[in-house]
């Protein structure tokens, strides 16, 4: 019985090596499973994130169990190969051991506003940005998430279709980047602004906005960032223009809200990009955080914001 | 000009100095609306000065200038 703990330890070890992320994705199943048991592996299978084992456990009656990826393609007599050679290398009778297709298991994830997210690109950095805000297209009734340009495209890096992450505990991907407004730097920018999908089983803290207005001067407003977390401040400049360190350039941003923080306390930090501010008063989406010097906090206009998701075809409710 | 056109004219130029930093029309501590130029350092601060003194300012808007850091994606 004992091997087959012992097998059960290398899969996991195998799994958690193999899940992409950690490895720029590049690090197969197969070569964990070469190191643990030789020449076990899944013989002329190879699939992009290597994430093919995705369970494994000793189960009632003393078998180990292993499941692969029901979805991943040239699994037909894979499973029957596995179970032979992995029980040859560890000493177990094959009526132990049973390697059977299982359709992944998907986390019911409810991750909130203000977690940390991001690209591929800043979690190698160890950067993170926020969640803003949900988005439920009225036109196809799927789940979306607003942020940053530079939070979930990695600053104009990304491709549609890229993998977003959440930092939150571990790197773990929760959808793809769906649309972002490109930043120049040698041009006036009204928005950092891009739009993702949810994976299925990742869902949200759906609340229904309070509406979406154009921020007041002088009015209290609040958001909910991944490092400063709740932070309340005032809408100090409507029409304020920066020049904004990108650390690959620098890009000049007109007529944006600054805001400053209350009680002492900065409005935001770095890792906040991306939260949505909201009116104290009644709770609408006045602004969408971006920008910030240590004492001032820059974000792009909702209404700005409102109108970019229109074009690019996301019925939003006013 | 109001501060709205005045604050344009100012950016127009200001925008390509390269210690500037930003501006915008803000409500001062006394409670009244004034413009601010933020400028990372003191050569920075003439460069502005001398833009303010070519862009004809009518009625003595409130035009303050201080020393500030950079901005950055947060």
């Amino acid at each position: 019985m004992s091997s087959i703990y012992r097998a059960k330890e290398l899969l996991e070890e195998a799994m958690i090596a193999g899940s992409g992320v950690y490895n720029s994705g590049k690090v197969f199943v197969n070569e964990v499973l070469e190191k643990a048991f030789g020449d076990v592996g899944l013989r002329g299978f190879s699939c992009p994130y290597d994430d093919t084992v995705i369970g494994v456990g000793v189960v009632s009656g003393g078998y180990l169990e292993v499941a692969l990826d029901h979805n991943s393609t040239g699994l037909s007599g894979v499973c029957n190969h596995f179970r032979e050679n992995l029980c040859r290398k560890i000493n177990l009778h094959r009526s132990y051991v049973n390697v059977v297709r299982q359709k992944r298991m998907y986390a019911s994830w409810q991750i909130q506003a203000g977690a940390k997210v991001g690209h591929i690109s800043l979690a190698q950095s160890g950067g993170y940005g926020s969640l803003g805000s949900f988005l439920v297209n009225q036109g196809d009734g799927k789940n979306y998430f607003i942020s940053n340009n530079h939070v979930l495209a990695g600053t104009n890096q990304g491709k549609v279709g890229d993998p977003v992450y959440t930092f939150e505990n571990r790197t773990t991907k929760i959808g793809e980047l769906k649309h972002y407004v490109t930043i120049f730097e040698n041009a006036p920018n009204l928005l950092d602004l891009a739009v993702a999908t949810f994976d299925g089983g990742v869902g949200g803290q759906f609340q229904s906005t309070r509406g979406i207005r154009k921020a007041v001067l002088g009015e209290l407003v609040f958001k909910n960032g991944a490092t400063t977390g709740r932070t309340k401040g005032i809408v100090r400049s409507l029409d304020y223009s920066t020049k904004v360190d990108y650390g690959s350039g620098t890009a000049f941003f007109p007529n944006q809200v600054q805001i400053t923080g209350v009680d002492g306390r900065v409005f935001s930090q770095p890792g906040d990009s991306g939260s949505g501010i909201f009116a104290a008063r009644d709770g609408a989406f006045v602004g969408l955080l971006f920008s910030g010097n240590g004492e001032h906090t820059g974000a792009n206009h909702s209404l700005d914001v409102l109108m970019q998701l229109d074009k690019w075809g996301y019925g939003v409710k006013r | 000009m109001n501060l709205t056109e005045i604050k344009k004219s100012i950016e127009a130029k200001a925008w390509k100095v390269s210690g500037y930093v930003g501006s915008g029309i803000v409500i001062s501590d006394q409670g009244f609306e004034e413009i601010e130029i933020l400028v990372e350092d003191e050569n920075a601060k003439d460069e502005i000065n001398q833009i303010i003194h070519q862009t004809s300012v009518e009625g003595g808007a409130l035009i303050k200038i201080k020393i500030s850091r950079r901005y950055e994606t947060q």
